[in-house]
């Protein structure tokens, strides 16, 4: 019945998912090509929606990937702003102020999970228009879509992730320029702290895109509105911090795949109901298989930390090929929310609040860590040793991005230090998280195949 | 007054003879060791067609990879500014010049009088170039030039996404295993060829007419997906494109005669 | 013109006579990475700034080690300076964050350091560098270099006084105006220096005291003054990476054409802005440093940038500019693409570069792009 259900309500979501891609009703012609290329979605749908306990969580995902979409394409309409804004940035402020996000990174993740070779053309398009091709794809999928006008154009461009990217930086100050709309820099200092002159920085800077937001909206913050968006972000962060400590168990019980549902829901829809939802069900689902003893199939062999990237391509078959190989995804790094260094929990004024918001942003993949030298604090290293502490983890992968200049200038010190210092190997592989043309994800899996039978299970 | 030009490239080397107003004599050979082996050889050879000897020549430029070894030559210009002079005097209209050689890709942007305006040039990567398509002939065990007749007989192309030549090969392979028509690869393959190309051509911009140059011009099942990825008829060649660098140097020449 | 060519020599090795001699007489040498690094307050702790550079490295074995396959040659050629001892002559370095290859440097250069790859200096400092404005960010700034200063005379047993600071400001105004004065003789219809001897005078400003160099560039001055000038050939700028290697523009000039201006930090956005004299000392060199002609890891910036190259082409009368970037190096390239648009569309024609740099510099190439771009300016 679930499955039935699942299945019937999945092509529906992904048709609109793909409409709204379009920016325009498909044509009788458009949705007959688009239904064609729906059987070679079945990698998708087996990895989101045939096995219940992913399906209960991937059904409310997909439909707030959905609505996402949709928000896009109505926010004109709507008399609302478009802000095109960093993965890393968790838009419950934006939410607060009618503002709705795009962020290029989800833009290329759609298309490389869910479209077969779909991300091809638009990396192609940006080079095309001159962008280098050393850039990274993860934003450059979403970027060749908004820039080819298939979404609604932006009206501001917010970097956060100045102060731990350049590329990512360095491609939304493109943006600005090249559509000539207004750009508003959110820098992570050079150091990170709890309570210190970093984060009294970086709450200037959070006051900064405040003070930007109003001026781009013509609208003052309202305090409510702030409070609700506060107040879901809050419990949405409870549910990380339960799940977090769920994971300690052997053998894990989060799937795979849910980390990018947890991190996609942060991503696109922090501080809404809708993503409350999605992360209660996640909890709920969790603390089931907990109960239950169930982790990966047909049992766990190895703890893996992903240090940085997993793999976004062919439907998310790479979160269901660990799932089903005994290999458990003990935390990946876009999940890694560091909820134990900030809190949301004050609402009770308005600079609490931003406060507060501000501390998640500061914690967040890629602004807390790699901002700084590796071991330095809070950096790199020192992220890596509390999970090893806080998981159990048997061995540490690297999956990236070319793109990513910063993190292929330390990986390969980082790896020593970890088998040095954790006493656990590592392997580094060369591909793009994004692009298979790069390295073919059958090659990926067997790199990691090989190295879990020969290296880590003894 | 007799002009010629001479373009020593990686894999091959061109001359061409001219006199007042047309083409005396064309030669193409495979390129030796030394680039002023290859430059003696197939200017050697373009003087003994037109019964020349090389005192009879007024002045000659080289151009192409080798051009600034060549001794007989008294002066070297880009292979591009030539690509582009040559194109345009066999098509005064032409203002796009795409150059597919064995080794590497161009695409030239003239104006009305034939000067160069803009170009970019691939010279790094296999993709897009003549080599592409030797290593997919080779994985598909047929002749280089099969794979464009074969590809016009295509029912289903096969989408090739590898860029890499490496990779690309093993996407075709793993194809052929799975009992993939020759056809349908050979047309995948002109057409991952062409979309190198067009990548290329989207950065500097086309005007009509547009003509194709090079080794792979002769290849019917690039020209043809390229065709329609731009949506353009390009214009044909009445010589063999190959000789359009070296037919560039020798109006160069004129050029240069002339000013004295 | 002897003065020129010991000058532009001194250009083409890391160490030199000038730093040998410091040493010899127990002066200690501290290097940097970048403009953005307070030159002054190394200088007034009575140490030798000295600019850390890329050229003479062969190879990058070393560095292929340690960094990534998408990392930045120039920086990977710094790495390889120092696996091969040809930085053991530095007391101290100081790395900053210019850009994500460079920061990097920090992290690497200590780890081959303790591999036993590369020696590194006994002073091994981090200067972190915000990306925004604002008061909160020069506070950061400050602080930070508060803390640079603070570390360096623990080290060294040394004081900065203001009396120190002051007296370097003028020392190194002093070069930032001699520098200006060159680069203004290359604005002229008759140019007295090639861009190729240029690069050589910059570049050694970074690698010998300022006081004698001061000196030996008024000099050098004096002599352009009653040199013959050179024309007739097509004018060009550069725009763009990092590069310290006069080969580059050697090879540009070979084609035919004359270097008359740029904006590199090896160049004019080194030297361009003047610290103030009449200031808090540690003050005016933070703003200085800060607000200095930013390099593209400024976001947000361009116009400013865009002004700045414009400007710069205009007074010198270029005919065309050559917008290069090292692979991989997304800062220059994404800005090039930019500007290339920009400036094609005022009428000034671009040629855009991707290069390697160092050791793997691939002349063929650059030299093709090159010849085309001065066949398609007509000159």
């Amino acid at each position: 019945m679930k499955e039935k259900a699942a299945q019937a309500s999945f092509p529906q979501a992904l048709y609109r998912i793909f409409g709204m891609l379009s920016g325009t009703p498909l044509t009788v012609k458009e949705g007959k090509g688009m239904m064609r290329t729906l059987p070679a979605m079945s990698a998708m749908i087996e990895t989101f929606m045939l096995e219940p306990h992913i399906s209960e969580v991937g059904l409310p995902f997909l439909e707030m990937s959905s609505s996402y979409l949709q928000n896009l394409s109505n926010a004109h309409k709507e008399g609302k702003k478009i802000a095109f804004e960093n993965f890393n940035f968790p838009p419950a402020i934006l939410y607060a102020m009618d503002i709705v996000p795009v962020s290029p990174e989800v833009i290329s993740s759609f298309l490389s999970i869910g479209v077969p070779k779909g991300i091809f053309r638009f990396l192609d398009y940006t080079t095309g228009i001159g962008i280098s091709d050393t850039m990274c794809t993860a934003q450059r999928g979403g970027v060749g879509v908004i820039l080819s006008g298939l979404i609604e154009k932006p009206d501001m461009v917010l970097n956060m992730a100045s102060g731990s990217c350049d590329t990512n930086s360095k491609m939304f100050d493109f943006v600005s320029e090249y559509l000539d709309i207004p750009f508003c820099n959110i820098d992570a200092p050079p150091y990170w702290d709890e309570g210190g002159e970093m984060i009294r920085y970086y709450q200037k800077e959070y006051r900064k895109l405040v003070a930007f937001l109003e001026e781009q909206t013509g609208n003052k913050l309202d305090e409510d509105k702030l409070r609700q968006c506060c107040t879901q972000a809050k419990k949405q962060d409870e549910y990380v911090a339960e799940i977090y400590d769920l994971r300690r168990a052997v053998p894990n019980p989060v799937p795979a795949v849910f980390n990018l549902m947890m991190f996609g829901t942060r991503f696109m829809s922090s501080g809404t109901p809708q993503a409350t939802k999605v992360m209660e069900t996640m909890y709920e689902v969790v603390k089931e298989r907990y109960k239950k003893g169930q982790g990966v199939l047909p049992k766990e062999r190895a703890r893996v930390n992903l240090v940085y990237l997993s793999h976004f391509t062919m439907g998310g078959e790479f979160w269901r090929w660990l799932e089903h190989n005994g290999i458990s995804l003990m935390m990946e790094g876009l999940t890694l929310f560091n909820h134990q260094h900030y809190t949301i929990d004050d609402t009770s004024t308005v600079d609490s609040m931003l406060d507060g918001l501000a501390g998640q942003a500061h914690n967040m993949m890629m602004t807390k860590q790699i901002r700084g030298p590796l071991d330095y604090s809070g950096q790199w290293f020192e992220d890596t040793a509390t999970i090893a502490k806080d998981l159990n983890i048997d061995c540490a992968i690297y999956l990236g991005t070319l793109g990513c200049k910063n993190t292929w200038g330390g990986i390969k010190v980082l790896m020593k230090m970890i088998e040095e210092e954790l006493g656990i190997p590592t392997l580094i592989i060369h591909s793009d998280a994004w692009d298979d043309r790069v390295t073919p994800w059958p090659s990926i899996r067997d790199q990691i195949e090989e190295f879990i039978n020969t290296v880590v299970v003894l | 007054m007799i002009v010629a030009g001479c373009d020593v490239g990686s894999l091959t080397a061109e001359a061409v003879i001219m006199g007042d107003e047309e083409i005396l004599s064309s030669e193409i050979i495979g390129v030796r060791p030394k680039p002023e082996q290859s430059a003696q050889d197939v200017m050697d050879k373009a003087l003994e067609k037109a019964h020349l000897a090389l005192e009879n020549i007024d002045y000659c430029i080289s151009t192409g990879y080798g051009r600034e070894r060549i001794p007989f030559a008294r002066d070297n210009i880009s292979e591009i500014s030539c690509h582009g002079k040559g194109a345009h005097w066999l098509i005064p209209s032409v203002k796009t010049v795409i150059d597919v050689g064995g080794q590497d890709c161009k695409v030239i942007r003239v104006d009305a009088a034939g000067k160069l305006q803009n170009f970019i040039m691939n010279d790094k990567c296999a993709a897009g170039t003549g080599r592409f398509l030797e290593v997919m002939a080779k994985t598909l065990e047929v002749r280089l030039d099969e794979i464009g007749p074969l590809s016009l007989l295509a029912r289903n192309p096969v989408v090739i996404t590898s860029v890499c030549s490496i990779y690309a090969q093993t996407e075709v392979a793993a194809s052929i295993a799975q009992g993939a028509d020759q056809h349908d690869l050979a047309a995948g393959i002109t057409r991952a060829m062409a979309e190198r190309v067009k990548s290329l051509v989207t950065r500097v911009g086309m005007e009509e007419d547009v003509v194709i140059t090079g080794g792979v011009a002769k290849n019917t099942g690039v020209v043809k997906s390229l065709e329609g990825m731009l949506r353009v008829s390009t214009k044909r060649f009445t010589v063999d494109p190959q000789i359009v660098g070296a037919l560039g140097a020798a109006l160069f020449s004129k050029e240069k005669l002339l000013q004295k | 013109m002897e003065l020129m060519e010991k000058l532009v020599e001194l250009a083409k090795t890391l160490s030199n006579p000038y730093v040998e001699g410091w040493r010899e007489k127990g002066g200690k040498v501290i290097g940097y990475s970048g403009t953005y690094i307070p030159e002054e307050i190394i200088y007034a702790a009575g140490i030798l700034p000295y600019r850390i550079g890329g050229r003479e490295a062969t190879k990058v074995t070393i560095a292929d080690m340690y960094f990534g396959p998408v990392i930045c040659n120039y920086v990977k050629c710094l790495l390889e300076n120092a696996a091969d001892g040809r930085f053991d002559f530095l007391d101290g370095a100081i790395i900053t964050y210019e850009c994500d290859h460079m920061r990097r440097i920090f992290d690497v250069w200590r780890r081959a350091a303790k591999d036993g790859n590369a020696r590194l200096p006994a002073f091994f400092q981090y200067y972190g560098l915000p990306h925004s404005r604002g008061g909160h960010a020069t506070n950061l700034l400050m602080a930070e270099t508060q803390r640079l200063i603070a570390e360096m005379e623990k080290h060294f047993g040394v004081e900065v006084t203001e009396e120190g600071l002051r007296n370097a400001i003028k020392v190194y105004n002093k070069t930032r105006k001699l520098l200006k004065k060159l680069y203004e003789l290359r604005e002229k219809d008759e140019v007295p220096v090639t861009g190729t001897e240029a690069l050589g005078i910059v570049v050694t400003s970074t690698v010998m005291p300022k006081d004698e160099y001061n000196k030996q560039l008024e000099k050098l001055l004096d002599e352009l003054g009653k040199r013959e000038g050179i024309t007739g050939r097509p004018r060009l700028m550069i725009v763009g990476s990092v590069n310290d290697d006069i080969e580059l523009v050697k090879l540009i000039e070979d084609l035919g054409a004359l270097v008359v201006a740029d904006s590199l930090c090896y160049g004019v956005r080194g030297f361009w802005n003047m610290v103030e004299e009449n200031e808090d000392p540690l003050q005016a060199i933070v703003t200085r440093y800060w607000e200095h002609i930013p390099c593209p890891r400024m976001y947000g910036e361009y116009s400013r940038r865009y002004s700045f190259v414009r400007d710069i082409a205009r007074s010198g009368k270029v005919d065309g500019i050559i917008l290069e970037h090292i692979r991989f190096c997304d800062l220059h390239g994404t800005d090039n693409a930019l500007y290339g648009r920009d400036l094609e569309a005022e009428g000034i024609p671009t040629l855009r570069l991707e290069r390697q740099y160092g050791p793997l510099a691939d002349s063929g190439r650059l030299k093709t792009r090159v010849q085309a771009f001065l066949e398609r300016i007509g000159r």
